[in-house]
């Protein structure tokens, strides 16, 4: 059995100390198997991002893993300290974010910074390097890449810039590319492009991809398997087609149906009051859920047969 | 509607008058609350307390007259009678350090004062009107008072008006009014610019385009929106610029042309013992010196923590991303 | 014998907008640069309708949804109220006409000032004084509970504050709301939220909409009428569900075919990335363009009318031409 890239293993993240501390992401586990690509879904507060950032230690200073381990290629990572860290981003795992804008350096050329992620992991040279540069602007899809070496990130379109923090992830080979959002910020057309940019990386480098994101519809064109995430929690989880095709947890089921097709009136749930915090030990989706019954108190665990679990006591 | 008065327990009316007061700004008394609770906070606090203090009941203070010769008991290093030790002249210096506190807050508090008025004045129209001959206009006018040296406007206004008290139609103005006239001016310009970036990245903002479609006029928009987001960095600007102001009135004193002698100023102790910085008797300048400093540190320290504590959306702690 | 329709209710006639380059008032003595923000925009708005304009950044929209509720003017050509030109307000119209017409900006920037809380930022929105529960009851017409008056808006979230920025736009009761990417930076479940708080609205208080999105699959669900826009120019009207099953213009073909699918839009092909749209005479979508022909590079085309559809594009054109030739 080959290692999976990635094992999360009850996974949990708190932020803040002492009283104040806050529990963000509980006992997640998943794994991302080489090659496979793995869809965080989820809304805003549900902790998916707080997630990736636990895996690749970017938590800052007032984040830390409570429970739980991390292991990449089988190696657990959890305890590893920062200066150790340094080896593994880049050459292991790679992450990707939502806007692009910021996540380059506004002062530097695009081949400054793309010859800067190369040589962070290996030292080619210089002449090597921008050739690397040039072939991996090229394997992102842009065109004239030498040109485009030269050119600044405001220069460049937000589609552009996605493509280039794409492949300054993937420059030193990395097992595992983490994309949090990476097209929410641009433009629906783009949006496609860098999908289909995402997927065909995968197929041809043997990268696994985690890719993170709030839109249903988008990750089920490309993703192998589905993870739902709800405060903190995951709530389903299995292949595509079968939660696309059979949902189990309710919470899965209402993004399904929120989720905007053409010619499709919209169903907008029904909600309790938007402000209702749900109680402790209960499931975290019964203020909100249209099956609620009185067993829901207890919280269910994760259960199903096969690949295709959901945590709702009315899935079993 | 009667659900939503059991939630809270209280009446509608009494309500909506209670949320139409402002909950969101900090009262001052929150604010030092919450500045002592960070560290630099404290510090500063501590150090412009006792300063401000001392400034301020000096006259009841158990201390030697600062204006009092003492031939027989020149330069005598620090002891019993004389805690800090006395000047070239017998003076008492740790009293002529409290009481010259006096002038170098007033004058490090009243510059600062008048060039942030005039500085957000200046600043917030320059950045409401900001694309237009307005700002154009403003902002020429602020280069040109910043292009004047300290020293040559300093001179220039002694020169003038001479270092007497003066008279400005029925007020009798006395000397230090000068200064204090002359150095907060000078701060006008830095400060306007300050509030002129500022102002012009608020003045994009939906909520100011908001505010326009509610019929609001310019000044109200300028004054009560405008101005409020743009308080905390200027604050934290102006803190720091109370230091400077210190050290100005410092400079001024020491070549002549600040607080007159016999009243006592930091800067002109320093400039009384400026032969004796390093020699034997070393408190005569050293005091003074420490003086100035710690001040300036103070307000320094108060300052960042004022920005740590002033900016709304930092006091609910969360995680970074 | 027709009668005349009464002028529509809100109208653009020809709009452009363009801004200069110079950034100051004196830079603008020297140079006279332009870009075109806005070309040409012509729009009617009906009372009851829902009008959805779509397009991606850069596109103009925002542009012209400004134009439309007189938060900047046009530099050519006309925004017209109830048949009155808005350049021609006094500031009595102003206030009457801030009574009728709302906007409503996309919630996750800057629309609430972050020192306000939301009880100050409804209340200053209200005409005169608000009166005892007059800030409940606008808040609960957003389906917010009052609990949230006292809170600031970094202690919102995202979708309650896009609907503290509805609520403020409802404050005077005005007829027409025009929505700046009202679902934006949402989440996809709280959009439909805030899709079904608007349909809401415009039937329990027979409001006329105009939503501003880059969401053509969103605008499809609850638009009566969609306008496509593409470099500043409005490429196609119609209404929303004919355009979005059967997309006349070139670039409106494209958007519809972004849309994600779900599992229907498995391993299908996506085209490849596209040339860098440079600017030159001639339609703007002309490097782009799958169908464009010689004169595309020259000419920037004109509005085409095809049934209950306008299409701005030579290739229509021409098509539409065709028969008349053949027949002469």
């Amino acid at each position: 059995m080959i290692a999976p890239v990635l094992a999360l293993d009850d996974l949990s993240v708190a932020f803040g100390h002492g009283p104040a501390a806050r529990e963000v992401v509980h006992g997640v586990t998943l794994d991302v198997r080489p090659g496979e690509k793995l869809a965080i879904v989820g809304e805003s507060g549900s902790g998916k991002s707080v997630t990736a950032l636990a895996v690749m230690h970017l938590l800052g200073r007032s984040g830390r893993i409570t429970r739980g381990r991390v292991r990449i290629d089988g190696n657990d990572v959890t305890a590893v300290p920062e200066r150790a860290w340094r080896d593994l981003r880049g050459r292991r795992v790679a992450m990707v974010f939502q806007d692009p804008m910021t996540a380059l350096n506004p002062a530097f050329t695009v081949g400054r910074q793309l010859v800067d992620a190369i040589r962070s992991h290996d030292d080619p040279g210089a002449r090597a390097a921008g050739k690397r540069a040039e072939q991996l602007l090229g394997d992102v899809g842009i065109g004239d890449p030498r040109r485009r070496l030269g050119l600044y990130p405001h220069e460049l379109s937000g589609g552009m810039r996605q493509r280039v923090l794409i492949a300054m992830a993937i420059a030193c080979r990395p097992r595992l590319l983490i994309a949090d959002e990476p097209t929410t910020a641009l433009d629906v057309t783009v949006q496609a492009q860098v999908v289909a940019l995402l997927r065909d990386l995968s197929a041809t480098m043997g990268i696994a991809l985690l890719f993170i994101s709030h839109n249903l519809d988008l990750v089920a064109e490309f993703c192998d398997r589905i993870a739902v995430m709800y405060r903190g929690r995951i709530v389903e989880t299995g292949s595509t087609e079968a939660v696309f095709a059979s949902a189990r947890h309710p919470y899965t089921r209402l993004l399904l149906a929120a989720v905007p097709r053409p010619g499709r009136a919209v169903q907008a749930p029904a909600l309790g009051h938007l402000s209702a915090e749900p109680d402790a030990g209960a499931c975290d989706f019964l203020p909100r859920c249209p099956l609620a019954e009185a067993r829901c108190s207890e919280r269910p665990a994760l259960r199903g047969k096969g690949t295709h679990m959901s945590a709702c006591w009315r899935s079993a | 509607m009667p659900e939503a008065a059991r939630a809270t327990g209280v009446q509608p009316a009494a309500r909506t008058a209670r949320v139409l007061r402002q909950p969101g700004r900090a009262a001052p008394a929150g604010v030092v609350r919450r500045l002592a609770a960070t560290g630099i906070g404290v510090v500063g606090l501590a150090i412009v307390g006792v300063v401000g203090l001392a400034a301020i009941l000096a006259p009841w203070l158990p201390l030697h007259d600062p204006l009092q010769l003492s031939m027989e008991h020149r330069l005598e290093p620090p002891g019993s009678l004389f805690l800090l030790g006395t000047d070239e002249v017998g003076r008492d210096i740790l009293a002529r350090l409290v009481w010259g506190a006096r002038g170098s807050l007033a004058i490090g508090l009243l510059t600062v004062a008048i060039g942030l008025s005039g500085g957000l004045l200046v600043g917030v129209m320059a950045g409401y009107y900001g694309g237009t001959l307005v700002e154009d206009v403003l902002l020429g006018l602020i280069e040109i008072f910043a292009a004047i040296p300290l020293l040559v406007w300093a001179i220039a206004i002694v020169g003038i008006f001479g270092t007497g008290s003066m008279r400005l139609g029925p007020l009798e103005l006395p000397n230090e009014a000068k200064i204090v006239i002359l150095v907060g001016l000078l701060f006008v310009p830095g400060l306007a610019r300050i509030a002129h970036g500022l102002a012009l990245a608020e003045a994009k903002a939906d909520y100011v385009a908001a505010r326009r479609l509610q019929g609001a006029g310019a000044w109200s928009i300028m004054a009560g929106d405008i101005l409020p987001n743009i308080l905390s960095p200027m604050l934290v600007q102006a803190s720091v610029l109370i230091g400077i102001g210190i050290i100005i009135e410092a400079a001024l004193s020491f070549i002549g042309l600040g607080v007159q002698p016999p009243t006592p100023s930091w800067g002109g102790m320093l400039a009384d013992a400026r032969t004796l910085a390093f020699s034997d008797e070393w408190w005569v300048a050293t005091w003074p010196g420490l003086a100035i400093f710690v001040a300036v540190i103070g307000f320094n320290f108060i300052g960042d923590a004022l920005r740590t504590v002033l900016d709304p959306r930092r006091r609910d702690a969360g995680p970074a991303l | 014998m027709m009668q005349d329709l009464p002028p529509p209710l809100l109208a653009a006639a020809g709009a452009s907008r363009h801004y200069p380059v110079a950034r100051t008032a004196l830079a603008r003595l020297v140079d006279r640069r332009t870009t075109p923000a806005l070309v040409d925009a012509s729009l009617e708005l009906r009372s009851g309708d829902i009008l959805g304009i779509v397009g991606e950044s850069g596109s103009g929209k925002s542009t012209l949804a400004r134009l439309l509720v007189g938060l900047d003017r046009p530099s050519s050509g006309r925004v017209s109220f109830e048949g009155r030109d808005l350049a021609t307000f006094a500031a009595a119209d102003w206030a009457h006409f801030r009574g009728r017409v709302q906007f409503v900006f996309q919630g996750a920037h800057t629309a609430l000032n972050p020192r306000k809380s939301v009880a100050r930022s409804l209340g200053e929105a209200m005409p005169g004084r608000a009166e005892a529960g007059a800030l409940e009851a606008l808040l609960a017409q957003v389906s917010l509970g009052p609990d949230l008056l006292d809170r600031l808006p970094h202690q919102l979230s995202g979708g309650q504050k896009q609907r503290v920025g509805i609520a403020r736009a409802l404050a005077r009761q005005p007829d027409i709301l025009i929505a700046d990417e009202p679902t934006s930076a949402l989440d996809v479940s709280v959009q439909s939220e805030i899709v079904a708080l608007l349909q809401h609205l415009h039937r329990e208080r027979h409001l006329t909409l105009v939503v501003v999105s880059h969401d053509l699959g969103l605008i499809g669900t609850f638009c009566h009428r969609v306008l496509v826009m593409y470099a500043g120019r409005i490429v196609e009207t119609g209404p929303a569900a004919s355009v979005l099953a059967d997309p006349v213009h070139p670039y409106t073909q494209r958007l519809v075919a972004a849309i994600p699918r779900g599992l229907a839009g498995r391993n299908r092909p996506v085209e490849p990335p596209l040339p860098e749209a440079a600017r030159h005479r001639g339609c703007p979508f002309e490097p782009r363009c799958s169908a464009r022909l010689p004169i595309c590079a020259h000419s920037d085309p004109l509005e085409t009318q095809l049934g209950d559809r306008w299409v701005r594009c030579h290739r229509v054109a021409q098509r539409e031409a065709e028969p008349l030739e053949r027949s002469s």
